[in-house]
């Protein structure tokens, strides 16, 4: 007898797949809480008093977490806040840069709620999400704007508004946006003034925010480093709230009564446009780190200029780059915070292009040489990083390989920077002043110059805020004591540093990254075609006895 | 007076004057053992005496021996061979496996013949009283070629010692001579009673008096076997946790000192039990093997029955191993902190995951064993559609139980991690989630065995829902408890966590024995709804017999290796540095392949042995046919296979 | 099919997902069977397959490395092989169709069987060249986060000197209570006060000092919940310890903690990578009070206790 609902075999199948299907869908959907994006803004409200209950739980929350670097009185003077750069938010003046409302006004809980949990990217400010519950967060942004923010009040309706912007109709981004918002950025706009022209942050590069802390453009090629971007780097929604809202509290204005919805939308449209496609890693908000910087074979000749076609196939490896805060000098502030890097090579050379961005181009004072003295140290706690003023030295760049990775047991290497006692390392550094030097590292203090031409620089310029050089040196060298060698498909470690001259980046005070590998495409080999053609014979062979067995089988 | 009569008698007043001497050479150690220390206190010249603290002891002794050696690397020869093995290491390494393969085997099979020839002999029942025998005579046979092979191998591991480590080997001896001879004397005692106790099998085999005696002779042989691999231990036990020196490694001439280390109890124990572990491991291959080899439907019958028993025994010694490594563990850290760390955290801790993963291996196999098991039982139908349940739970727990601490990753994987640890399967890498896993696991083992058991049985006793409820009601608890445990385990502090695995084995072995015996008591008086039929198991479940065997042999390659290598560069631990060019930990992925050449080529010699083995094979089977089962009820068994 | 990642999940969460999907199979098999009907052994393995794949591949967040995710399946594999050969009849249910198929019984057998034959070869020979062929993936590096601790661990004091400490025996003289005792309960007794009280007791003022310590020398990478996500942590490899993970310092001996920062990354041994991490030895920088104050603020802030041997 059948069913009730007569289904045949796959739809049975089906029945099963759909119900675990559901289940997981249930599941999801109980379990994440991120969905839907339209723009829009969220509802203004003037904010009533907050509870004792909840300004004591936040209190309690402020005085575990966030007292380090905002201080006990909320002044932005925490114990750590003097080796921060950007300086952490003070909050008594209730000047706030990530808002929804206009400018000038103080910003809506939910804004403030949203900072806290989706960080400041860029900055120490971290995601509180799944460290702090909903509630709490809710409550320390009760006790913040309660307790700290004191020469202005949240529920004072004489004196305060809130004007959440409106998000007009949003463009949707198509190439003639981009081209539109490119035309407002130059013109209209003036964003290119402080943004500078390429938009790397590079207009202005000596403004000041309010409390007299040097601040700096944004680079609009980074947005995963935008502080409003809400770990959502490449929603344009972000750009158009704060080229609406201005940031308060810095020289960036609001732009709402300039530029219409559209406009708006179309310079955001086109800031978006600038910012390379990767993966943005969601636990720091950058873009993850491309471990293997992969060299291509190129037939005949390197080329001279990194405007050369042949770069266009050759994917660029993002290298992300942290501060040297290991050994004396520490170095809190790294203005170069990643390197892109490629690679080519011929039967005789390797060639590395190197590309990042730097707001100036710096050449060495004689006054700069003259305080080398004051380099040794560790600038002491207590005095504002933010505020230091440094000499200007050259802008620099630097590769770093094991001099012997050839001889080393994987995974051993030398120490990342400048090698160890056991261990040296070659390092090829150019220097804005034009000169190639070779250097042979035994460790943080023992890096010692070696006479050497092997490694040249083609190509090396500075146009609009980005530094771009080319180093190439021949595979293998005479010097085999000191030079790295390079072989056909092995990982060769290879690590970078980079020297901002005008943050008085020189010796020890650098940017610098981990281990990378640089593999040297080889060909694909020959086994490849013709051992799979093997393996799909075996397995022929391998059907046809066990059908023709089984058929045996069966006749008996 | 049936005494009296019996020493009368020729043949058994020979096996009492054999039983006596054995007796006596029982004794020796203890003899020699305390002779040398009065020797010693005679001897003391006050003139010069040099005292020393003892390392581990603390006491005070007088200096009677030379310090370690400072060895160099000219002191360690080495053969002219391609790489491996120019390393002098990895063939010490290798004739050492084998000879401990085969020596753990040599004395866990008495053991076993022991408790079955007593099993024998208590059966009422004259035709499975038999079987047994036959069983306990069969075992014998098998070790008696691997008892020669044991002692080639060790012939060849002390030669090997002599002409590669010598001035290592020499310090050892100075200290330990007095127990090499008792060891040399034991060798001699052993193999005298392994002999009479095989070829007197027959000849003793009187169904009385001459029987008790040869069941005797069993103990004794254990005792002998025990005390040799004993004294054996003190020397590896010695070089983890040097006693008995100062901290030069100066003998102070207390031989108690050097004997009794730190760790030789512990690994006595952990090694007795393993061993008992491990030759049931062989004895269920070497069962296994018989089966598919078998021509006969009777042969495939009593191999049938004899890899189930050896398998029962394998795993009931299995059950105290992990406490037994447990003490050891805890001994280890008590000496050496960071030994302990070096083990369970550092450098060796890849290693433990790879014995989780055989860990993992042998309790899937053995409920795979069962369920096939219930096959060759009829009226096992209604117990089959558990056995989704328990592979589920099982697996869920192997997850759990095989994810290690830290990952093995690229760069990029770990960025997306963020850590090491993942935050969501990184938890099941602490030690709470691992107690919760392997409790589970257990459990779901003894309620395997526990179906297995019901399979062919329509329960007679009027309670039998009551200790129904009862059973399940323990499980539930046991289950809810251990789980419950283990999720607590990560909120409180790492002393009291410690504490909360012992309510955890607590309820697991309340459920396997409670459990146990309440199942045999409802068994009473139960139907039968067909023999067990005997030689009808699945073929696949005796590949899984041998996979078990097999995964014994790796474990215990891999954990050996881990004990020997946690000294890292040191003989004897912070007493007798290792100066040869290869006094470094090997990379993981060469310690693996040593080890998996190493468990190949003690089967390629197992698989030997079994094969000689069929030359002296027994004429007949015993026939599996039981008596007291109504034939009439399934088919027959055995075809005409009545006696 | 896109990703259904669940963000935040828990390790029971994971298990509980994994034991619905099961009880969901079951269910349906009974549903089945009411009717008189049911899936194919066959169908039945490769639909939990399939499952488990995609419960592991795409909700389970973050994504496990590789390597796991062809252990767990590998399991699968097996398990479900044990299953389905835990007895004959469903061992002779899973060969049928297999057996059909070998023998082409029917036309749509034979065609399953030709795709098969087809297929297989080719999918030996891709697998094959995707085996032989280059990926210049970064190589897998296997590192001991927490290795073995040296006995006793001599730190050069700033102030002045080389002190030796017993990792065995030795204390942090900072965890003490109102006289000055070294107290095991102290932190219990403070886990939820305020650092800054003006009022506060010894304890937490040695947790403020180490709070201070901590945010101008160490959350750079460590980060400001001490959970390894500095602004610089992007860039390094090893990635800073997460402290807020209980497979840190929650596993840790308080003086294993202060051995790991007093010699920082070149005081690894090899298993550790001492050339990859970016952990400076603190001996340099800092006095072996502050980061003994440093460590007392790392347990408290994190709310674990230091792991201790008894």
């Amino acid at each position: 007898m059948k069913g009730i609902v007569s289904v045949g075999r796959w739809g049975k199948i089906l029945l099963a797949g759909g119900l675990v299907v559901t289940v997981l869908g249930v599941s999801v959907v109980f379990t994440t809480a991120q969905t839907g994006k339209a723009p829009e803004a969220p509802k203004a409200q003037m904010p009533g008093k907050a509870s004792p209950e909840d300004l004591a739980a936040g209190k309690a929350i402020y005085f575990r977490k966030c007292v380090w670097c905002h201080g006990p009185e909320g002044a932005g003077d925490g114990p750590a806040a003097d080796r921060l750069w950007p300086r952490p938010r003070n909050f008594t003046q209730g000047t706030f840069k990530i808002r929804h409302t206009a400018s000038g006004e103080l910003p809506l809980l939910d804004d403030l709620f949203l900072t806290v949990t989706n960080g400041l990217p860029g900055s120490a400010m971290p995601s509180w999400e799944g460290i702090l519950s909903d509630k709490q967060r809710h409550q320390v942004v009760e006790f913040v704007r309660t307790e700290l923010v004191k020469d202005r009040d949240f529920t004072d309706k004489e004196n305060e508004t809130f004007t959440p912007i409106s998000f007009g109709k949003q463009v949707a981004t198509s190439k003639e946006s981009i081209e539109r918002g490119r035309e407002v950025y130059m013109n209209k706009g003036k964003c290119v003034e402080c943004h500078g022209p390429d938009a790397r942050g590079d207009g202005n590069a000596t403004q000041k925010d309010e409390w007299g802390f040097p601040i700096r453009p944004a680079d609009l090629h980074k947005c995963w480093n935008f502080r409003g971007n809400r770990r959502d780097p490449y929603n344009p929604t972000n750009i158009f709230r704060e080229v609406s809202t201005g940031l308060n509290g810095t020289p960036m204005p609001s732009f709402a009564e300039a530029l219409s919805s559209d406009q708006r939308w179309d310079v955001a449209n086109f800031v978006i446009s600038l910012c390379p496609k990767k993966n943005i890693d969601p636990l720091t908000t950058k873009p993850n780190n491309d471990f293997v910087i992969k060299a291509t074979f190129v037939k005949g000749e390197l080329p001279t200029s990194p405007d050369d076609a042949v770069w266009k196939d050759v994917s660029a490896a993002y290298v992300g780059l942290g501060s040297q805060i290991m050994h004396k000098p520490r170095n809190f502030v790294r203005l170069v915070d990643d390197v892109w890097v490629r690679s080519l090579y011929n039967d005789k050379q390797v060639m590395y292009l190197l590309e990042w961005d730097d707001r100036t181009k710096s050449l060495g004072t004689p006054e700069a040489v003259a305080q080398t003295a004051d380099f040794k140290e560790t600038p002491p706690a207590g005095e504002p990083i933010a505020m230091r003023q440094y000499p200007v030295f050259n802008d620099a760049v630097a590769i770093q390989f094991p001099s012997h990775w050839e001889t080393l047991s994987a995974p051993e290497k030398p120490r990342f920077v400048f090698g160890d006692a056991k261990n040296s390392v070659d390092v090829w550094k150019w220097e804005a002043d034009g000169s190639t030097k070779l250097y042979t590292g035994q460790g943080f203090d023992k890096l010692e110059v070696r006479a050497g031409d092997s490694v040249k620089t083609p190509f090396v310029g500075f146009k609009d805020g980005v530094w771009r050089v080319m180093f190439t040196r021949t595979l293998t060298t005479d010097d085999k004591e000191h030079d790295v060698q390079f072989t056909t498909g092995k990982y060769i470690p290879t690590s970078f540093f980079v020297w901002d001259g005008n943050n008085g980046d020189h010796g020890l005070k650098m940017s610098i990254s981990t281990w990378y590998y640089t593999i040297l495409l080889p060909p694909v080999p020959k086994k490849a075609y013709i051992y799979p053609v093997f393996a799909a014979i075996f397995v022929i062979g391998l059907q046809f006895w066990m059908v023709s067995k089984f058929k045996k089988g069966s006749k008996k | 007076m049936k005494l009296m009569k019996a020493v009368g008698n020729g043949k058994r007043g020979w096996s009492l004057v054999i039983l006596g001497v054995m007796a006596a050479l029982l004794l020796l150690p203890v003899v020699v053992a305390l002779a040398p220390a009065t020797s010693l206190a005679a001897d003391e010249a006050p003139a010069q005496v040099q005292k020393g603290k003892d390392v581990y002891f603390k006491t005070e002794g007088i200096v009677s021996g030379p310090p370690a050696p400072q060895t160099t690397a000219k002191d360690y020869p080495s053969y002219d061979l391609p790489y491996p093995l120019s390393e002098s290491r990895v063939i010490v390494w290798t004739i050492a496996q084998q000879h401990l393969y085969f020596g753990s085997f040599v004395l866990a099979v008495p053991i076993f013949c022991m408790i079955i020839e007593l099993v024998g002999i208590m059966s009422k029942d004259r035709t499975v009283g038999k079987r047994y025998d036959d069983l306990a005579h069969d075992f014998v046979r098998i070790s008696l070629t691997a008892y020669s092979v044991t002692a080639i191998l060790g012939g060849l591991l002390l030669f090997t010692f002599i002409t590669l480590y010598p001035v290592f080997f020499t310090y050892l001896t100075s200290l330990f001579k007095p127990f090499m001879h008792i060891y040399a004397l034991l060798f001699l005692a052993e193999s005298g009673t392994l002999y009479i106790y095989y070829y007197g099998w027959d000849r003793m085999n009187d169904g009385g008096f001459l029987k008790w005696i040869h069941a005797t002779l069993g103990i004794l042989l254990n005792v002998f076997g025990s005390t040799l691999m004993m004294l054996a231990n003190s020397w590896s036990s010695f070089m983890m946790s040097p006693a008995g020196v100062d901290e030069k490694g100066q003998y102070l001439g207390n031989l108690v000192h050097l004997l009794h280390n730190a760790l030789w109890n512990p690994l006595n124990v952990h090694r007795i039990i393993g061993n008992m572990v491990f030759g049931g491991g062989i004895v269920v291959a070497y069962a296994a093997y018989k089966f598919l080899s078998a021509k006969t439907e009777q042969e495939k019958a009593y191999y049938d029955w004899m890899g189930y028993i050896a398998m029962f025994l394998a795993v009931a010694s299995l059950i105290p191993l992990p406490f037994a490594g447990y003490w050891l563990m805890r001994e280890v850290y008590a000496y050496r902190q960071q030994m302990g760390i070096t083990l369970m955290g550092g450098l060796l801790a890849w290693l433990f995951i790879i014995q989780a993963v055989l860990i993992g291996a042998l309790f899937f196999t053995v409920n795979y064993y069962l369920f096939n098991g219930m096959g060759r039982m009829r009226g096992s139908e209604p117990y089959r559609k558990y056995i989704k349940y328990i592979l589920f739970l099982t697996t869920a727990a192997f997850l759990v139980w095989l994810t290690p601490h830290t990952l093995v990753m690229r760069a990029a994987e770990l960025k997306a991690i963020g850590g090491q640890q993942h935050p969501v399967i990184g938890n099941f890498g602490v030690m709470s989630a691992k107690n919760g896993a392997v409790n589970t696991m257990l459990m779901t083992t003894i309620i395997s065995f526990i179906l297995y058991q019901r399979s062919n049985k329509i329960i007679a006793v009027p309670w039998a829902a009551w200790g129904n409820a009862a059973m399940i009601g323990m499980f539930a608890v046991a289950l809810v408890n251990n789980w419950w445990l283990a999720i607590m385990g990560y909120f409180i502090p790492a002393n009291i966590r410690v504490g909360l695995s012992v309510p955890q084995v607590v309820g697991t072995l309340t459920c396997l024995f409670v459990g146990l015996a309440i199942n045999t008591a409802m068994m009473r008086g139960a139907k039968l709804t067909g023999p067990i039929e005997w030689g009808k198991i699945s073929v696949r479940s005796q590949y899984g017999l041998f996979a078990l065997g097999v995964s014994f042999t790796w474990l215990m390659a891999l954990m050996g290796y881990i004990r020997s290598s946690v000294r890292l560069f040191w003989h004897a631990m912070e007493v007798f540095r290792d100066n040869s060019p290869w006094a470094f930990t090997h990379a993981i992925g060469f310690a693996a392949n040593v080890m998996s050449f190493n468990v190949l080529i003690f089967w390629i010699f197992t698989l030997f042995v079994f094969w000689l083995g069929e030359f002296s094979s027994h004429k007949t089977v015993p026939s599996m046919v039981d008596e007291r089962q109504p034939v009439g009820l399934g088919r027959p068994v055995v075809a005409g296979g009545s006696k | 099919m896109g990703k259904i990642w669940i963000p935040g999940m828990m390790p029971i969460e994971l298990l509980l997902i994994l034991a619905t999907t099961f009880f969901v199979f079951v269910g349906v098999g009974w549903l089945l069977k009411t009717q008189n009907r049911s899936i194919p052994k066959f169908g039945q393995a490769i639909l939990i397959w399939l499952t488990a794949f995609v419960i592991l591949k795409f909700v389970l967040y973050p994504p496990i490395p590789s390597a796991l995710m062809k252990t767990y399946m590998g399991l699968i594999t097996l398990v479900l092989f044990l299953l389905v050969s835990a007895d004959e009849e469903s061992w002779t249910d899973f060969k049928r169709p297999i057996l059909k198929t070998l023998a082409g019984e029917t036309p749509g057998y034979r065609g399953v069987r030709t795709i098969t034959l087809v297929a297989l070869p080719l999918l030996a020979g891709m697998g094959t060249y995707n085996n032989i062929v280059p990926k210049f993936e970064e190589p897998i590096e296997l590192r001991t986060v927490h290795p073995a601790p040296p006995a006793a661990v001599k730190v050069h004091d700033l102030k002045g000197g080389d002190k030796t400490f017993t990792l065995q025996t030795a204390q942090n003289p900072f965890r003490v209570d109102e006289d000055g005792q070294y107290s095991r309960d102290v932190q219990q007794k403070h886990v939820n006060d305020n650092p800054f009280d003006p009022n506060a007791s010894k304890y937490m003022q040695y947790v403020r000092e180490g709070g201070a310590i901590f945010f101008q020398n160490c959350h750079f990478c460590h980060g400001d919940n001490l959970d390894g996500r500095g602004m610089f942590a992007f860039a390094f490899n090893p990635i800073p310890a997460n402290f807020s993970d209980p497979g840190t310092i929650a596993q840790l001996q308080e003086t294993f903690v202060f051995w790991r920062v007093s010699k920082g990354g070149p005081g690894l041994p090899r298993e550790g990578f001492p050339w990859a991490s970016a952990m400076p030895p603190w001996e340099q920088h800092l006095t072996t009070d502050e980061m003994w104050k440093a460590i007392l603020f790392e347990y408290w802030h994190t709310g674990f206790y230091p792991r201790t041997w008894d």
